[in-house]
């Protein structure tokens, strides 16, 4: 008898602790990966798809969706999000996108630090400064104001395979 | 004895080179050798995070790592790289057609090579084999180039291949073509199941390359006359009796601005002939019989002489005269 109280302890001890652990990550988020298929139906038309990603060759483009959860019963401001560029990619132009009000700025030093893309400058060897071209970028950071509580963004921005 | 004539059998070897070749060859491989994106099998990783502050606390969260693993384009290219067909004559040997094979996918390939001769061709080269150029100088060197039947290339690497092989004797009329190609194959398939995200699957652009190139007969060459003077009171030939020989070398054909180098002469007299010493003569001037510095020589019945360079409208003359045994 004593040994089932006891079982039934630690039982609920872990039950009370998991949801503990489950309340202290307020907001979650999630990254997955997705590349275009064209479809040929049956009348011959053709449609392009995302799926998962499968199959990969350099010159593809792959679409990155961050999915933020808040997990909580208030509105959550001023998220960041990053992400780095892995350098055996580069980032599209203009390809950032959410279903939320969001900015986005770049950065040059690896997310270091962040700033707009007309504020980017690379020094060359000869001392000389110039605009850093988006394929320069390796990394980026979305804000965004406001996630209402128990609700779902998604962030989303395309790269192409070197 | 009454001999009435005596044929002595003459050689000729020639050289033609086009230094233009050469060059061409070299520059294609320069110009072939640039990246062609991220190589097969490399991991792209991406993860996310996340910073926000809540009732005063702030917050960073990491996301999962997704990753993938960037699959293995066959992507090859054969290309002839002579400019022209490649002039040759009845009897060359080791008669050379240059291609180059580039591996233009992001991995290691293994490619199968097989020569072909094409029907439509007005002669068959004989001996044809493929060579690789391993010493890496673009130019066909039987002692250092390794015959091949596949090779292995890393990604956007290149390698110069040769067809080599011998122009059999005969009767050609000039301008015949013989079209011989090599057909470049990947080892490499597509994998069996559905696409891996993880593992290296095989996406196929060009598997199989095949490229042509053309022998022709000149419609240039050399010609060679061999006239015969019995030197004797009646005109007939008895022992002692001295022959002359000459041997007349010139261009024929579509000779304009044309020239055959290191042209050499080996004439080998019959068994019942002896040389006459001191005969042998050059364009009408005498050469020792040794082998020293002038042009000429006679050793073991067998005479010699260089003549080199014969532009068109040049000539040039062997003489000698033999003696009957």
């Amino acid at each position: 008898m004593r040994k089932i109280v006891s079982v039934a302890t630690v039982l609920s001890l872990f039950f009370v602790l998991g949801v503990y652990a489950k309340e202290i990550t307020p907001v979650s988020i999630t990254v997955h990966s997705l590349q275009k298929k064209t479809i040929v139906h049956k009348n011959g038309k053709k449609s392009v798809k995302w799926v998962k990603v499968a199959k990969v060759v350099p010159k593809d483009t792959v679409k990155y969706i961050d999915t933020i959860t808040n997990n909580t019963n208030k509105t959550i401001d001023n998220i960041k999000i990053r992400n780095p560029i892995n350098k055996n990619t580069f980032l599209i132009k203009n390809s950032e996108k959410s279903n939320m009000k969001f900015t986005v700025l770049y950065s040059i030093n690896g997310g270091k630090t962040f700033a707009p893309s007309n504020k980017l400058f690379i020094k060359n060897k000869k001392g000389k400064k110039h605009l850093a071209n988006v394929k320069e970028y390796n990394a980026l950071e979305f804000t965004i104001n406001k996630i209402p509580a128990h609700s779902k963004v998604n962030i989303e921005y395309q790269v192409k395979i070197k | 004895m009454c001999l009435c004539y005596y044929f002595t059998k003459t050689s000729i070897n020639m050289q033609i080179i086009d230094i233009k070749k050469l060059a061409i060859v070299i520059i294609y491989m320069t110009l072939s050798l640039f990246a062609k994106g991220v190589i097969a099998g490399k991991e792209i990783q991406n993860g996310a995070k996340i910073e926000f502050t809540l009732n005063g606390i702030s917050y960073s969260e990491s996301s999962n790592t997704d990753s993938f693993v960037v699959d293995q384009i066959i992507d090859i290219k054969l290309k002839w790289q002579n400019t022209k067909p490649v002039n040759v004559s009845s009897g060359e040997r080791h008669r050379v057609l240059t291609f180059l094979l580039v591996n233009e996918g992001n991995g290691e390939d293994s490619i199968n090579l097989s020569y072909e001769h094409n029907s439509s061709s007005n002669f068959v080269p004989a001996n044809a084999k493929i060579y690789a150029d391993s010493d890496g100088d673009g130019v066909f060197d039987s002692a250092a180039d390794s015959e091949v039947s596949a090779v292995n290339l890393e990604a956007d690497k290149s390698v110069t291949l040769f067809i080599v092989a011998d122009i059999p004797d005969g009767n050609y009329t000039a301008n015949e073509e013989s079209f011989d190609s090599i057909i470049a194959k990947s080892q490499k398939t597509i994998n069996k199941g559905t696409d891996r995200k993880n593992k290296i699957d095989i996406v196929i652009r060009k598997s199989t390359d095949k490229d042509t190139g053309i022998y022709k007969i000149r419609n240039y060459y050399l010609i060679s006359k061999k006239k015969q003077t019995i030197i004797s009171n009646d005109g007939k030939v008895h022992t002692g009796t001295v022959i002359r020989y000459s041997i007349e070398l010139f261009l024929g054909g579509d000779t304009k601005n044309k020239s055959i180098q290191n042209i050499n002469v080996k004439d080998k007299l019959d068994a019942a002939l002896e040389y006459l010493n001191g005969s042998l003569k050059l364009n009408g001037r005498l050469l020792s019989d040794e082998n020293d510095n002038d042009e000429g020589y006679v050793k073991d019945g067998t005479v010699f002489a260089h003549i080199g360079k014969l532009k068109d409208n040049e000539k040039a003359v062997v003489s000698f005269d033999a003696v009957v045994k």
